[in-house]
């Protein structure tokens, strides 16, 4: 499939939603888990789309179901146009790469670097067996490793190497779209930076779109040229970072950046500390879900109406009943 | 790739790494060390296991083990008797294995509805007293050595059919095998590249265990005269036979436990040295 | 009089591979009701040297050398009875991963009790119900409730709540947490951080912080202590730490941190890796990686020297 650099939206999502049943006893389903419960985003080519939130957010799981390791329960996904449960895999997954968080965990312990990133080279029948030493060989260097590692196992790399060898089996297939989920939560800070300088760099090489997926706010705001805020399953607030992380309109957004510890003398603004924990995926609130923590709650229509996301500003969007004042 | 190329590849290196790791190294010495003494026996056995001389004689110069209630030399029916033992432990475990780990692999993998059916046919095996089992099916196929091979493997088919499908359930869920699929590897490729290689150590143990209990078990069935046929000797008839006369002519029992026990240790030192061999974890750089 | 104070701390690993040297040397000192963070990514010997104070150091590692005085006492050479009387009363912990903590099958009330009827031999009824009290203490709603159940139960949050109230059952004076927050959401971080400060004044605790989110020690910390290669490389008091780092791998540390307000450019790592703690280098353990390295770097390892007011540094050329 050629993708059209012209042809500006690459990836699309209508109405997502995944449950994940929970069985009880004699297999019966007893209730689901709400992971995403309603998302619809585009993503353009060319861009680091990025998608925060917290555990149970469902950031992971929309991930998941855009690079289809997960089907959903609703919804349609659609990729350069083609809705991707019509397109058969293998051409998906040459389009699509995913990158991990753990990277010591995402590499099969009883395989070689070489045969790592080869693997996608014979899967995909894209490399014969002689010429898959050099190609590896300069995969590896693209990433910024040296060809000595080739033998290495993974437990005989640091944190840092084996996400570049992450990296580098995911550009084997040259892909378009890279899901890059919680990228370097897993790795320390100064090895966080050459990574994400890393991906900055391949995406001006290679002509890559992102979907960074992070608890991260800062790394996040950093990549991004668009962040989604996600809280319990649905897009709470989308737009650009730099405007949205400066003042943010959803007030969960402006609890998350309040919670972030901060190295810079913090502003005189005390900090917002939200009541009570998130609650849970199976038994979401009702109206908006995050009205049980909300402390700009207006009133019972947080608790019955479900807000609608709804553009505030160009380029935009935030899903709560007091943005939307008439 | 081919098959053969692989093979000839990952045979070299597997030398090479035994020749590194003193438990494997020690086991494989002791189980080649037994292998050639069988393979050998009518090289150095002295005399003909069959044959009858003084009953009851303790070991002496003429006979180094001493003799059996029969008159027949021990030192002569240990060597020929470590045929049976070793011949109903490697056809059993083979069998066993052979049809237990792709059934643990399936019902692991692939799980749900599958998973259950296939589990509650091990579960029926499984509670069926193993000694019944083997009368069964040598009361279909008739007596002999090679049909309780067959017995034995069928019994131990569960037991690997289950050591296999825990260790494949848990590896599933690791993250490089969720990677694998995002790279678009097929199904048979995870589980044979990801997942059965990384859930093979407790396979390996269990395979030792089993032959080491092969042997004994080989001794129940031929001592109810279903496996080996007398005069034929095995280390367990041997001892069977040798229970009736603990006390005068204690060499009976000796001799034949001595042969068992050097075995199953050389058999475990083996399995626990190539679990560590093929674990590229505990690897040392050579 | 210090509270807790480590003099020229050495604690080595006997592997396989050679000697590793976590602690290679390391003097700290802490004040009553003071609180010392230390930062450092993985492999600098952090975790060692929080685990070697409780005396937990893990086989195959010793504490070579060096003391570290708690009220006046060496802890090292104490015996194990000895230890296990102060561990959970006058010093205790707050680690990682609260459901690693926590036993799966106790109830979140009996595991606080047991700290107070092991160390102030409380009658069990009236543990039971400190233990609840110690439960609202650190905010836990529905503590009476919430009390009967199990680790398991409980989230994230709730858990790392439960053990900061055993770790403050016995009124320790001192509590050591290493990552107390890492593996917590944001949002529930900012409670749990909240509620280390609080109980922090209530208490009059010291405490011994021990991340590699320098946000998180900003926030807690009275001084910072830069940790690298098992040795301390650089230490102050906060504010003067993120005004003027001295050290370059602080320097380097604070430039490769992307915050909030870090601009969209290209970031400055610091390339390369860590040294192997199992074979160090002569000189400077940071010389490889130092933008600013001169040739005496390579030769010999800087002393801790000071630097401004209770501001040290090791390094040749710290400006």
């Amino acid at each position: 499939m050629r993708i059209d650099d012209t042809k500006q939206e690459l990836v699309k999502v209508k109405g997502l939603r995944k449950y994940f049943p929970i069985v009880g006893i004699l297999n019966r389903t007893i209730g689901f888990v709400r992971a995403v419960d309603g998302v619809d985003l585009s993503i353009q080519t060319g861009e680091t789309f990025g998608l925060v939130g917290e555990s149970g957010s469902g950031k992971s799981t929309i991930g998941r179901c855009i690079a289809r390791l997960l089907d959903p329960t609703e919804g349609q996904i659609f990729f350069h146009g083609k809705e991707i449960s019509s397109l058969p895999l293998g051409c998906l997954r040459r389009n699509m790469q995913v990158i991990f968080q753990d990277p010591l965990s995402s590499l099969n312990p009883r395989m070689t670097v070489l045969d790592i990133v080869g693997e996608p080279l014979q899967i995909h029948k894209i490399a014969s067996r002689q010429e898959i030493r050099s190609r590896v060989s300069s995969l590896l260097l693209r990433v910024g490793l040296d060809s000595s590692l080739l033998d290495r196992f993974p437990h005989e790399l640091s944190g840092g190497q084996a996400q570049r060898v992450g990296i580098a089996r995911a550009l084997a297939v040259s892909p378009r779209f890279l899901i890059a989920d919680e990228p370097v939560s897993a790795l320390d800070v100064s090895v966080q930076a050459q990574i994400l300088n890393l991906l900055v760099d391949l995406q001006k090489e290679l002509g890559l779109t992102y979907l960074f997926i992070s608890h991260d706010l800062g790394v996040v705001k950093y990549l991004s040229q668009r962040v989604a805020v996600t809280y319990l399953g649905k897009i709470v607030e989308l737009g650009d970072p730099e405007k949205l992380f400066w003042n943010p309109r959803h007030p969960y957004t402006q609890a998350l950046l309040s919670a972030v510890p901060s190295i810079e003398p913090r502003k005189d603004e005390a900090r917002i500390l939200l009541r009570g924990e998130i609650p849970s995926s199976v038994r979401v609130p009702t109206g908006c879900r995050f009205h049980t923590r909300c402390p700009s709650k207006i009133g019972s229509v947080c608790e019955e109406v479900e807000p609608v996301l709804t553009e505030v500003e160009c380029g935009w969007q935030v899903a709560c009943h007091l943005c939307l004042d008439p | 790739m081919t098959v053969l190329g692989f093979l000839r590849d990952r045979a070299s290196q597997s030398i090479r790494l035994i020749g590194h790791n003193k438990v494997a190294l020690t086991g494989t010495i002791i189980i080649v060390g037994i292998l050639l003494m069988i393979l050998l026996a009518d090289v150095i056995a002295p005399y003909d296991p069959e044959k009858q001389f003084t009953r009851l004689v303790p070991p002496c110069s003429e006979y180094l083990l001493g003799t059996d209630r029969l008159g027949r030399d021990v030192t002569s029916r240990l060597i020929y008797g470590g045929r049976a033992s070793l011949m109903v432990a490697v056809v059993s475990v083979t069998i066993a294995m052979a049809v237990g780990v792709p059934i643990g692999l399936i019902s692991g993998y692939f799980g749900k509805t599958l998973d259950n059916v296939l589990m509650r046919i091990m579960d029926v095996i499984f509670s069926l007293p193993a000694l019944l089992l083997a009368i069964t099916i040598v009361a279909i196929l008739g007596p002999g050595l090679l049909n309780a091979a067959v017995a034995v493997g069928v019994s131990y088919v569960p037991r690997f059919a289950r050591i296999t499908r825990g260790p494949v359930m848990s590896v599933k869920e690791r993250p490089y095998v969720e990677a694998a699929r995002a790279i678009g590897a097929s199904s048979r490729r995870i589980v044979f590249k990801y997942v059965l290689p990384n859930a093979s150590s407790p396979i390996i143990i269990q395979t030792t265990l089993a032959l080491s209990s092969a042997i004994l078990a080989e001794a129940a069935i031929s001592y109810l005269g279903l496996g080996v046929q007398p005069p034929t000797p095995s280390w367990g008839s041997m001892l069977n036979e040798a229970k009736l006369y603990l006390f005068i002519a204690p060499w009976l029992s000796i001799s034949p436990g001595i042969a068992i026990v050097f075995t199953v240790l050389g058999l475990n030192l083996l399995g626990d040295g190539l679990r560590d061999v093929f674990d590229p974890r505990l690897r040392r750089r050579l | 009089m210090s509270l807790l104070e480590i003099a020229d701390l050495k604690v080595y690993y006997f592997g396989r591979e050679g000697i590793v040297r976590a602690v290679d040397g390391v003097s700290l000192e802490l004040k009553p009701g003071s609180s010392l963070g230390v930062l450092g990514e993985s492999g600098c010997g952090k975790s060692t040297l929080g685990l070697s104070i409780l005396g937990l150091v893990p086989d195959p590692g010793k504490i070579v050398d060096g003391k570290i005085l708690f009220e006046g006492n060496d802890i090292v050479g104490m015996s194990g009875e000895e230890l296990r009387s102060i561990r959970g009363s006058r010093m205790s912990m707050v680690f990682q991963q609260p459901m690693t903590s926590l036993n799966p099958v106790l109830t979140v009330q009996d595991q606080i009790a047991e700290a107070l009827i092991a160390h102030k031999d409380m009658p069990k009824a009236e543990a039971l119900q400190h233990a609840v009290e110690l439960m609202k203490t650190v905010g836990i709603p529905d503590a009476g409730d919430k009390a009967r159940q199990y680790p398991h139960q409980l989230s994230g949050g709730m858990q790392q709540r439960v053990v900061i109230a055993m770790a403050l059952a016995c009124n320790p004076s001192i509590v050591i947490a290493d990552e107390p927050t890492s593996a917590l959401d944001v949002t529930v971080q900012a409670q749990i951080l909240g509620l280390m400060k609080t109980m922090r004044k209530e208490y009059n605790l010291s405490l011994f912080l021990i991340s590699h989110n320098l946000g998180v020690l900003v926030e807690l910390s009275d001084e910072i202590a830069v940790m690298y290669a098992g040795q301390i490389v650089e230490i102050g008091p906060t504010h003067l730490m993120l005004k003027q780092p001295a050290h370059p791998y602080t320097s380097a540390l604070m430039r490769s941190t992307i915050t909030l307000s870090s601009v969209r450019g290209r970031l400055s790592p610091v390339e390369g890796m860590p040294p192997n703690l199992a074979c160090l280098p002569e000189g400077c353990r940071f010389y490889p990686r130092c933008s600013d390295a001169r040739p005496l770097c390579s030769q010999n390892n800087p002393a801790l020297e000071i630097f401004g007011e209770r501001h040290w540094v090791r390094c040749f050329h710290a400006h």
